[in-house]
């Protein structure tokens, strides 16, 4: 393996491959970045087994000024190798495999000698049928992953909700969170997709948030391909990788309610203030809520919050729709804040049935296909 | 040393290995296994032959072939879809357990299959080991479980009833006389070491030093001075075996010995003094004078304080305090009857 590359443009690929690469692995290989050259291009690999990035250099590239002597694999020690590739002094960098798995990297006057492995102990990634991809806008997936991840649950005890639970049937790719205290499902119509193509996946939400970081640098549409234990991403020169999580997601939908005893509609911005402001007294109190008390014949919501030591908090929230039966519900306000924040500038309606039942937001233009769902704390 | 993995697996374990292939030709495999077995008896071969046997891609006559890529990540470790954890000191620790969970969770990196292998699993706390149970009483298709132990009643029951145990056979006792003769072991110290442990590794590892010939002497003096009810032998706890208890493993020697040689006590004061059956034979005239000295209830007792000792080690009570407790406890059962 031979190959002559600018090393300003390979550092950049060189990072985007190491996000995915840690040093903390129980695999030993992992620790390492795998390099396959052929007359085509060089592909590298990095991974940590729970996602994998790919990025693939084109020989066709004239960014990349590219020229392969030789083809051949190897597997070089990530971090070492990125920073000796950093440091190098000159503009074009050669990296060759000489003997066994021993790679000679030389650029102007310095030539290091650093040990790789063989490229055939990395995972072999899974093979990917082209037939069966769909493609989702860009922005339009950021979104999604903006707007359920926050409601993906951190404790260890379920571990399948961990997960963003994402299914496309018909057209229709739906996205569900839960941490069993709130959930968050988001709804996307694709319009140019086989009908053929369903699936059914849960994705753990620690990928897609490395995912969404990584897409924000890009402005192409994303690929996506579903096989059997691992789902990819396909943007720009970069496949991303992510294994799935197994078991059974719990059935959500049957959890928003439909009908509504009290709803309110109000300026999402305005309403995060006043709840920011409400916790900053709920949070010195031992259980964290904040009081909602509607009253639609005065056409009056207040929020109000106490903390024994400190005092108490009152506001009127200013809404420009109220309509239903008088109702007192108590939330822990960090999961409204959650909520609020992944609506962004718009305003939302919410929806109540009971003091003790959860309650929906939902956007007041788009009500159907971006739904919250936060359940109310008792407090009597 | 340079066995392959595999042939070691079928030397130390022949039938287990000869039972597991007829399984595997059935495609019988249960979901969870519990190995159990001595140190040295082969667990870890056997399951890293299972390994082997489960991922190589070209097996030959219910063998791996070893040289297939599969194969060769199994054996530097990089295979992707086995995931192991082990013990660090006394515990496996709880960042282990929680990748162990997070592993049960995810689907497997390339194929359909996965294997956890878990060594040591009598070092779980309750907790972890509670909260392995769901993943462990039913894993996905293509999920299979190794537990290996070497103490079995100290698996959690809630464990043990949801694997298959499979107990690893003794090894012969003459094949590993052979191989501790070969590494140049005098043959006192032969006989008491295969008492403690099968790993021949483990016994040169205690001999390199010459610490374990002490540990033999030591004991033995203790236990002279001890059976014939001398309180000298409290003594003796203070200047000879707590300088050789140096570190735990060698605690938990020491009192292995100790257990051991009261073990050999009385099978010699029932008349026992077929030499394959006793460790201590240097000790044996000694013994035999106990039989005529003590009655076997008196031995009997001693033996079952000696079998609590290991057990206190594990709940960390000092050392010293255990066996000079011990020895206070050995004399005053010795000269209780003995002053009838």
């Amino acid at each position: 393996m031979k190959f002559t590359i600018n090393r300003p443009a390979f550092i950049s690929q060189l990072n985007n491959v190491l996000r995915a690469i840690s040093s903390k692995t129980t695999i030993p290989i992992l620790t390492g970045l795998k390099m396959v050259v052929d007359k085509e291009g060089i592909i590298l690999t990095g991974s940590n087994s729970d996602i994998t990035i790919e990025s693939v250099i084109e020989a066709s590239d004239t960014d990349y000024d590219l020229t392969v002597e030789d083809p051949g694999a190897i597997v070089l020690p990530a971090r070492f190798f990125s920073e000796i590739v950093k440091k190098l002094p000159d503009k074009q960098v050669t990296i060759e495999v000489t003997s066994g798995f021993q790679a000679d990297i030389t650029s102007g006057t310095a030539k290091f000698q650093i040990n790789g492995q063989d490229a055939e102990n990395f995972p072999h990634l899974p093979e990917v049928e082209t037939n069966k991809t769909i493609t989702l806008p860009n922005d339009v997936l950021k979104e999604v992953i903006r707007q359920t991840v926050i409601a993906v649950s951190k404790q260890e005890s379920r571990p399948i909700l961990a997960g963003i639970h994402i299914t496309l049937h018909d057209g229709l790719l739906t996205a569900v969170a839960t941490d069993s205290h709130r959930l968050a499902q988001r709804k996307v119509t694709l319009n140019d997709v086989d009908n053929g193509i369903d699936f059914d996946v849960i994705i753990p939400g620690k990928s897609m948030n490395e995912l969404s970081g990584m897409i924000s640098d890009v402005d192409e549409d994303v690929q996506v391909q579903v096989t059997e234990n691992q789902i990819l991403f396909i943007f720009g020169n970069t496949h991303f990788y992510s294994r799935l999580l197994e078991g059974n997601y719990p059935e959500t939908s049957q959890l928003i309610p439909d009908t509504a005893d009290t709803t309110v509609e109000l300026d999402a911005g305005t309403f995060l203030a006043s709840i920011e402001r409400a916790s900053l007294l709920s949070h010195e109190s031992r259980n964290d809520v904040v009081k909602l008390t509607l009253n639609p014949d005065e056409n009056l919501v207040r929020i109000s919050s106490d903390s024994p030591d400190i005092g108490t908090v009152e506001e009127e929230v200013a809404t420009t729709s109220l309509d239903g039966n008088d109702l007192e519900i108590s939330f822990n306000p960090n999961y409204m804040k959650d909520a609020l924040r992944s609506f962004g500038q718009t305003t939302v309606k919410i929806a109540f049935t009971s003091a003790l039942r959860p309650f929906t937001l939902v956007p007041t233009e788009d009500g159907e296909n971006f739904v919250h769902l936060i359940t109310p704390v008792r407090t009597f | 040393m340079a066995e392959e993995p595999q042939e070691r697996a079928e030397r130390l374990q022949p039938r287990i290995v000869a039972r597991l292939k007829r399984i595997l030709d059935k495609h019988e495999l249960a979901h969870a296994y519990l190995f159990v077995g001595p140190d040295g008896s082969g667990k870890l071969e056997v399951a890293r032959w299972l390994a082997l046997r489960l991922f190589c891609l070209h097996p030959q006559d219910g063998e791996p072939d070893l040289t297939c890529a599969e194969c060769q990540r199994i054996l530097s470790g990089n295979h992707p879809d086995i995931v192991t954890a082990a013990a660090e000191g006394r515990q496996i620790k709880v960042d282990e357990i929680r990748h162990l969970k997070a592993e049960f969770t995810k689907s497997a990196m390339e194929g359909s299959q996965k294997l956890f292998i878990i060594q040591d699993a009598d070092k779980m706390t309750t907790g972890a080991a509670n909260s392995l149970l769901k993943f462990i009483e039913e894993p996905g298709p293509g999920v299979y479980i190794l537990m290996l132990t070497t103490n079995k009643s100290a698996v959690l029951p809630t464990i043990r009833s949801r694997t298959q145990v499979i107990e690893m056979q003794p090894l012969r006792r003459a094949d590993l006389l052979d191989q501790l003769a070969a590494l140049e072991i005098p043959k006192g110290q032969r006989l008491v070491a295969i008492g403690l442990t099968d790993s021949v590794q483990q016994v040169q590892e205690w001999c390199a030093d010459g610490w374990f010939a002490q540990a033999v002497t030591g004991v033995s003096q203790w236990f002279n001075s001890v059976s014939q009810g001398n309180m000298l032998a409290f003594v003796e706890v203070q200047t000879k075996l707590v300088k050789l208890a140096t570190d735990r493993d060698k605690q938990q020697v020491l009192l292995d010995l100790i257990t051991l040689i009261w073990r050999d006590a009385l099978l010699v004061a029932n008349g026992i003094s077929d030499p394959d059956r006793l460790h201590f034979v240097n000790e044996q005239g000694q013994m035999q004078a106990l039989a005529g000295q003590y009655s076997m209830a008196q031995l009997l007792t001693v033996s079952q304080l000696t079998l609590e000792i290991r057990h206190l080690l594990g709940q960390n009570v000092n050392f010293q305090n255990i066996v000079e407790q011990l020895t206070i406890r050995i004399v005053q059962t010795l000269r209780a009857v003995g002053a009838e």
